[in-house]
């Protein structure tokens, strides 16, 4: 009878139960972990993931990115030894300047996080690490390494954040090292993604993502003495 | 070896196990009927209008002026919105040591907050001695179709209010008010804040 029983299918699973559970604990639980490690196998196991096939979007020039809580807009970009009486004239070259539109599409004032870090220079050799750091020892730095300050365009202001619902006429100011620039700048832009902090359950933006690239003509532009208002 | 179907009878087995699922079952229905973060962190907040004052768990504060415009020049800087700007004087009497006003939030209808303490917006508002008043300002800029109705959340912390004394003070911003604002031309100036009695 028992025999017959182990030949059938349920008897023979029974048989492996039977015989699992008797093992000693620890062939059990390395048992389970090889059984989980053989359920990754057809999601790819420890196998490395291939790189995403497309790579962050290219803009044109005047089209609108959305990233995060902000809505950027690249519209021109122009350099110039001295472009502002705000911040004086370059010791050690000239100022770049990405100029367009930021609006905060958000319900709340933009973190100051997500404002000095979702646009980055690529493809320049001589930029400086930000306009306060000028020391020859520690610049020039590679591009997406680069600071900038953020201006409000009309009145030369610091924007360390934009309130809700407005849309602010922006300057990206970086300082470069030396007067020779390409005529035209590539930008990368990040956006965020709002959820809660595994660390401490906050809500907040999270997940620097790339979104997208414009690369916009680079034009030398009018020194401050010379132009009719402050405006860089 | 010692194996584990011989250590553990298997009616202490099953036992546990409905143990198990019947302390996680109960922990679920008692955290289903537990009041969320909104309700058991929120503030205990008074109501009032631009001329009351509001007692707070460490001092009294009254909204004295609300004012706008297109820009304001502060001593320190002058700023052009593309918005408005709504500036609010208020007065601080603290009580105890622990006396700052850290929490100055204009919010909407809609409940977009605009913090004092971020970006260009201005927070004119020390920490004043106990028993004597502090006049303060602030500033913060907006759209023009977002200001009517709107309040201000004052509280004597700096990050949430929770659990704390709120003050929520209607404005009094109407679409008249922002109209009359958006054709100003001359600037708003924002003075300092000041200790005792002087403005």
């Amino acid at each position: 009878m028992g025999d017959v029983e182990q030949q059938t299918p349920q008897g023979r699973l029974a048989r492996v139960w039977r015989w699992a559970i008797d093992r000693p604990l620890r062939q059990v639980v390395t048992g389970i972990g090889l059984f989980l490690l053989l359920l990754t196998a057809p999601f790819g196991g420890w196998a490395k993931a291939p790189a995403t096939a497309t790579g962050p979007e290219r803009f044109a020039v005047g089209k609108p990115m959305t990233l995060g809580p902000l809505e950027l807009t690249v519209d021109r970009a122009s350099w110039n030894t001295d472009p502002s009486n705000t911040f004086g004239p370059s010791k050690v070259g000239a100022y770049l300047l990405v100029i367009g539109h930021l609006r905060n599409s958000s319900n709340a004032m933009v973190p100051v996080g997500v404002m000095k870090d979702h646009l980055r220079l690529t493809g320049l050799t001589n930029v400086l690490a930000s306009m306060d750091v000028t020391d020859p020892k520690e610049n020039p730095v590679p591009p997406d390494k680069a600071d900038y300050t953020l201006y409000n365009a009309p009145d030369t202001t610091v924007l360390s954040s934009v309130a809700p619902g407005l849309t602010y006429e922006v300057a990206y100011v970086f300082e470069v090292k030396g007067t020779t620039l390409p005529d035209r700048v590539t930008v990368d832009t990040f956006g965020y993604t709002w959820r809660k902090s595994s660390l401490d359950q906050t809500e907040m933006w999270l997940d620097r993502t790339p979104v997208g690239t414009v690369t916009v003509p680079l034009h030398e532009g009018v020194k401050h003495s010379h132009a009719p208002t402050s405006t860089p | 070896m010692t194996s584990i179907a011989s250590r553990i009878p298997v009616r202490s087995r099953v036992g546990t196990g409905i143990l198990i699922v019947a302390a996680l079952s109960l922990g679920r229905v008692v955290t289903d009927h537990m009041p969320g973060q909104d309700r058991h962190e929120r503030p205990f907040t008074t109501a009032a209008k631009v001329g009351q004052t509001v007692h707070l768990r460490t001092g009294d504060v009254v909204v004295t002026k609300v004012d706008g415009g297109k820009a304001i020049a502060t001593p320190i800087e002058a700023d052009a919105s593309p918005g408005l700007w709504v500036a609010i004087d208020f007065t601080w009497t603290p009580r105890a040591d622990t006396s700052v006003l850290g929490y100055k939030v204009v919010r909407t209808t809609t409940g977009d907050t605009y913090d004092s303490l971020l970006g260009r917006n201005v927070s004119f508002c020390g920490n004043s001695i106990p028993g004597l008043p502090e006049s303060c300002r602030m500033a913060v800029e907006m759209p023009p179709d977002r200001m009517p109705g709107a309040v201000v959340d004052i509280a004597p912390v700096f990050d949430s209010p929770g659990y704390d004394s709120l003050a929520t003070v209607d404005l009094g911003i109407t679409d008249e008010t922002v109209k009359k604002w958006q054709a100003r031309t001359d600037v708003v100036k924002i003075p300092m804040n000041t200790v005792g009695t002087g403005s």
